[in-house]
């Protein structure tokens, strides 16, 4: 399996039992699924659970999913549906926040979710990032570490002036803008907003 | 429109990078663990009929909540020619087939322990809960084997 394999190559080799192809499709997602699962103040216990069942209805419908372009919706809505069940269940079970249970009760309507629009936007830097090519993406990185790397450094260890790293970064994110995974995400973000519904891919169920 | 503005802002651009790359790093390994268990499971359940979530408690609304006792949860399920309704209590799973018959009843958790039980003339059965995590169902009734989709309790 090569770094560069596709999500339909990966859900493909997953379903024939194909373990790597799995730890792929987990290096993919398992960030989104994680963040949308933490996002509904569950416990961490709670969150994990939310988290095993993606993976665990994920693992079921992996030979029923047609159009890989609707898995990050599909896992967006199913974690967050899990999550507000689970949410509401356990609040059951202990003194109601009314104030709590309102919110709740109201980020779940057709009203923007910027919470899971973040989330998505997220997913898709994280994907651009892989699509990118090695030095660009190593730059990149270098760039982000914290505590700063100083520039000197970074010229040192990349090998580049420094007086090209400030142009070599612009070049970067403007590749990073360009990728199809960056590309894609622009062209439909906004489809909360717009009442659209990424519930409808159901092409992932049975 | 939601273009998000580091569309043409390399600093706000590189914020969020960074602040989708950290998020990647903070899955906690008992999660990555899970999720890389889980593929085990793969083939386990295939051949079997899938029981729908009709109903569950969790979801009605706080003005009906009041109907069913505090801590425990009510969950229905629907095949072809088989509906089964659990409570879900601290302790025990308490359910029945319907219509009522004889049946065997299972469930499971992600490691793989199975719990199961016979299911009464009634359609009744009582299974010893799972002491946490995800949980599913499973049905053998004289006609078809069934199973419901992972769930979160």
């Amino acid at each position: 399996m090569t770094e560069k394999a596709t999500v339909a190559e990966l859900l493909a080799a997953a379903a024939a039992g194909d373990q790597a192809a799995w730890e792929g499709l987990m290096e993919r997602y398992l960030p989104l699924v994680y963040s949308v699962a933490r996002r509904y103040q569950l416990s961490d216990h709670d969150a994990a659970d939310v988290s095993q069942t993606l993976w665990l209805r994920l693992v079921e419908h992996l030979s029923d999913i047609r159009e890989p372009c609707a898995l990050p919706g599909w896992i967006i809505t199913t974690t967050k549906h899990e999550a507000l069940r689970v949410l509401t269940a356990h609040r059951r079970t202990s003194p109601v926040d009314p104030v709590v249970a309102f919110e709740t009760e109201k980020s779940d309507g057709p009203e923007p979710d910027a919470e899971l629009l973040r989330a998505e936007r997220h997913q898709a830097l994280r994907e651009g990032l892989a699509d990118l090519g090695t030095r660009d993406r190593e730059l990149l990185l270098i760039l982000l570490a914290d505590p700063p790397v100083p520039y000197a450094e970074i010229s040192r260890r990349l090998q580049i002036p420094v007086g090209s790293i400030g142009p070599t970064r612009a070049r970067c994110l403007n590749r990073l803008r360009a990728t199809p995974a960056i590309v894609n995400f622009l062209s439909v973000a906004g489809a909360y907003d717009k009442g659209g519904d990424r519930d409808d891919f159901a092409n992932v169920g049975r | 429109m939601t273009s998000p503005t580091w569309d043409a802002n390399d600093d706000r651009l590189m914020d969020e990078l960074k602040a989708a790359v950290t998020e990647a790093g903070q899955v906690p390994a008992d999660v990555v663990a899970a999720a890389r268990a889980a593929f085990i499971w793969r083939t386990v359940d295939e051949e079997l009929e899938f029981l729908t979530l009709t109903f569950d408690s969790a979801e009605e609304t706080a003005l009906v909540r009041g109907a069913f006792g505090s801590g425990s949860r009510m969950l229905a399920f629907e095949a072809q020619g088989l509906n089964i309704e659990v409570e879900i209590t601290g302790e025990h799973l308490v359910g029945q087939l319907l219509p009522p018959q004889l049946g065997h009843v299972r469930v499971s958790t992600p490691d793989g322990n199975v719990v199961d039980a016979a299911a009464d003339e009634a359609g009744c059965f009582l299974l010893a809960r799972p002491p946490a995590g995800p949980l599913r169902l499973g049905c053998e009734t004289a006609q078809a084997r069934f199973v419901t989709e992972w769930m979160p309790i």
